[in-house]
């Protein structure tokens, strides 16, 4: 009887883990499949944080940092591309949105973004002075009703899109785990917002992680112009299954 | 094995963990020493190659340019070390990882490079602070 209380107990703990979709979201998203979808992926922070954890022989030493990458790279525009391409390999109707609204558009929309998620943060990175944690999801379950956002959706309504897939990291994060390995990631929060009621209809915390073998050395990361960062990048979001995570299998 | 010999084995042991310890990818203090970056032909590219990326860029909007600042120092090391424990029965040795307390030095790190870009991204000056132009 104490083995069978112990079983169910646990079974009750892991399920919590279990968070999908609700039934209610399930129902909403299911014109997803068939309407016209415009995504926008914006970056809070053009910034990569780094967490490396050396050995050294009698004790461990873990060091981080974070690197400013606004300089050389402008990664709004190309990220969105790369959620749009999978999207459409998916066989979903999808744009980026610096296909069919103007960059200033975007660009205001995304800075009034920015602004938001940071006032919001849900708090400050331990280890990583002056990082901002992505708010809580409450604050993703409210569509933007900002002036900047309104504008945005008015162009892309009149430009018959129905679905707005909206993607939100902080900043992006390179980790060397040991071995030799480093992996490139971030951990966007993602939600899908009716233009026509301007509901969010389906809303996730989700990350993208590709991981590299560079002898551990973060700085690889940075060189030809980051392009291995970028790389990484594409191919994390390469691999999500929006078939999966809307409820379509 | 003699005693002479557990000594010598230890000592290789040592050895060969030393050299097996990394080296930092986050500290780049001599990668900021050591540059062969040109005033007037590097671009950002070749000082991102050479140096690595700044710890934060200040814009100047009216003219175009930026300056990349540099501490070459991580923003926080932790340290865990073994720390060896008798349990209950006396027979029984665990060894635990204890954090020892961390070292934040972003707040008191000095900027140690300033790279200054041009408009169209060369570098039209390097500075170390308090050290006058390179």
């Amino acid at each position: 009887m104490k083995t069978l209380s112990l079983y169910l107990l646990a079974l009750l703990f892991l399920s919590g883990c279990a968070i999908g979709p609700t039934e209610a979201e399930r129902e909403a998203i299911k014109p997803v499949r068939s309407a016209k979808i415009a995504v926008n992926y914006s970056l809070a922070a053009k910034r990569i944080n780094y967490t490396e954890t050396l050995y050294r022989v009698l004790w461990l030493e873990t060091k981080t940092s974070s690197q400013d990458f606004s300089g050389i790279w402008s990664p709004d525009q190309e990220i969105t591309t790369h959620v749009t391409t999978t999207l459409r390999k998916q066989n979903f109707g999808a744009d980026s949105v610096y296909e069919v609204v103007s960059p200033s558009v975007i660009e205001a929309a995304n800075r009034r973004t920015t602004r938001d998620v940071t006032n919001n943060a849900s708090g400050a990175h331990p280890q990583i002075a002056g990082t901002k944690l992505i708010p809580y999801e409450a604050f993703f379950k409210k569509a933007p009703t900002s002036a900047e956002f309104l504008a945005l959706a008015e162009d892309l309504k009149k430009k018959n899109y129905r679905y707005f897939l909206e993607l939100t990291a902080m900043d992006l994060y390179g980790t060397a785990i040991g071995y030799g390995m480093v992996t490139v990631a971030a951990n966007p929060h993602a939600r899908v917002i009716d233009l026509q009621t301007n509901e969010v209809i389906w809303s996730q915390q989700l990350s993208h992680q590709e991981l590299y073998q560079l002898g551990g050395d973060l700085k690889k990361l940075e060189e030809n112009s980051m392009s291995k960062t970028k790389e990484g990048v594409g191919a994390g979001i390469g691999r999500w299954d929006f078939m999966s995570l809307w409820n379509f299998k | 094995m003699t005693e002479k010999h557990s000594g010598w084995a230890c000592l290789l042991v040592l050895a060969i963990t030393a050299s097996l310890s990394a080296c930092s990818s986050t500290e780049r203090t001599s990668d900021l020493e050591n540059h062969r970056l040109v005033v007037g032909s590097s671009t950002k590219s070749d000082v991102v190659n050479a140096i690595g990326l700044p710890r934060k860029i200040d814009r100047d909007d009216a003219q175009g340019g930026e300056a990349w600042l540099y501490t070459g120092k991580p923003i926080n090391t932790s340290f865990l070390f073994p720390v060896a424990a008798v349990m209950t029965a006396p027979s029984t040795m665990s060894v635990y990882l204890a954090n020892v307390g961390t070292q934040s030095t972003i707040d008191n790190e000095p900027v140690t490079l300033i790279c200054f870009f041009d408009k169209t991204g060369r570098v039209i000056d390097i500075r170390r602070p308090n050290q006058g132009a390179r």
